[in-house]
């Protein structure tokens, strides 16, 4: 898995910070300062992207009955 | 012209060159967002699903990712994401409404760049207005922006979204956990509980610092996201029509009272009550500017089928409804607020001045 690919979603931090992140985890150097920022913002993307799922849902199924 | 003044010269020129191409980008940046989540909306339903199933794939994968990182508690992270999302719908770029607001504001703030098209604006704004108008039917969205989107007249479509940028810029304020600056807490607070609204701009006591309350807003002060319910009781006209007394005392305010976008009628807006509501400012020495009723057309074509005999004029002035486009209908004549309308969801917005009449 490319964890940087998967980090596109991420939309509230950097390319840069990402990079960054990324690289400290494969040089064994994230803290867990780091490990619980980068999951606030999965978190947050995951979030984002079920919101978006349930709107283009109910748009679907909006223009289904229409 | 001397040579160092003629290379200064050259210097501002080509920094404001700078700046305009610099603006042209966020211009078309930001119309792009809304180019996007406007395809979004008009997909037909088999592009929708194969979004969702896209989303489901990067929701994985960013699972993976944390599992990789070794990021702890995602899932209760991504619980109280949630939680956050449903009861503060449009922050942190959170969903398409969002996005959408984020792309209208990107580009109005970066307008008029030297050399753009406004009707490019235009086409991309009215591209957008099904989107807003569906959204604004799920009450996740505000009326003002369908307003300000919704005319065929370019220059009034820039004027009516750079009000709406203003809006936005409030309105995002007020979405977050802080107050926007001036407003006291406990008028805040005072509003949202007695509420004139929850979604339409107001201004403060002031006259100057428009407010926009969102549900988002209001668990943002104070801690819980309203049900219908609760927003039934919020729309209550008679508590609002009372905030207009309680604001009586400010120099120029303006009211924007929604009792739409309920599928049942908010019944009673009285001439009594509202003539009672606006006594202390004529007390004063105020006057009312004008009682004007927005709706859309479709409203106020039923509200004709509703009562016959009544005639509205268009802002032109002229009888009858004369255009789909316009949401602003003035009230010819004296209206008895007490007759039929009442038993209609309409809004109408009261301009009030202390100005000597």
């Amino acid at each position: 898995m490319d964890i940087l690919e998967s980090l596109k979603q991420v939309t509230t931090l950097s390319d840069e910070r990402k990079e960054e992140l990324v690289k400290k985890h494969y040089a064994g150097t994230l803290t867990d300062e780091e490990r619980e920022e980068i999951g606030d913002h999965i978190a947050k993307a995951i979030v984002r992207l079920e919101r978006e799922n349930e709107v283009a849902e109910d748009l679907a199924a909006h223009k289904a009955a229409a | 012209m001397a040579a160092g003044a003629h290379i200064h010269s050259m210097e501002d020129h080509a920094d404001e060159q700078k700046e305009v191409i610099k603006a042209a980008h966020t211009f078309e940046e930001g119309l792009q967002v809304v180019r996007e989540v406007t395809e979004i909306f008009e997909s037909d339903s088999d592009r929708l699903l194969q979004l969702v199933k896209e989303n489901s794939e990067h929701i994985e994968n960013l699972k993976a990712a944390a599992t990789a990182l070794g990021a702890a508690d995602v899932d209760a992270k991504v619980q109280q994401a949630r939680d956050l999302s449903a009861s503060s719908l449009m922050r942190d770029g959170f969903g398409p409404q969002r996005r959408l607001l984020n792309g209208v504001k990107t580009a109005i703030e970066a307008l008029p760049p030297e050399g753009v098209d406004e009707t490019v604006l235009l086409k991309t704004f009215a591209d957008a207005i099904p989107l807003v108008k569906w959204l604004n039917e799920k009450d996740e969205f505000h009326g003002p922006l369908v307003e300000a989107l919704k005319t065929d007249d370019p220059t009034e479509t820039v004027a009516k979204a750079k009000e709406l940028s203003d809006l936005v810029a409030v309105w995002s304020e007020t979405s977050g956990n802080d107050l926007p600056a001036g407003v006291p807490e406990d008028l805040l607070e005072q509003h949202i509980l007695n509420g004139v609204e929850l979604v339409v701009p107001f201004f403060s006591r002031d006259g100057k610092e428009p407010l926009v309350l969102t549900p988002a807003s209001v668990n943002a002060t104070l801690g819980y996201m309203p049900d219908d319910a609760q927003m039934e009781a919020i729309f209550d006209p008679t508590r609002a029509i009372a905030e207009i007394k309680n604001f009586a005392g400010s120099d120029v305010g303006r009211f924007r009272i929604p009792v739409s976008n309920r599928e049942q009628p908010i019944e009673v807006y009285s001439a009594d009550a509202i003539d009672a509501a606006l006594q202390p400012v004529l007390d004063e020495g105020g006057r009312v500017l004008n009682v004007r009723f927005k709706k859309d057309v479709d409203v106020i074509e039923a509200a004709k089928a509703n009562r016959d005999g009544v005639e509205y004029t268009d802002e032109s002035g002229a009888n009858g409804i004369k255009s789909t486009d316009t949401d602003t209908i003035e009230p010819k004549g004296t209206i008895d607020l007490t007759k039929p309308l009442e038993t209609l969801p309409v809004r109408f917005k009261i301009d009030v001045s202390h100005a000597a009449a």
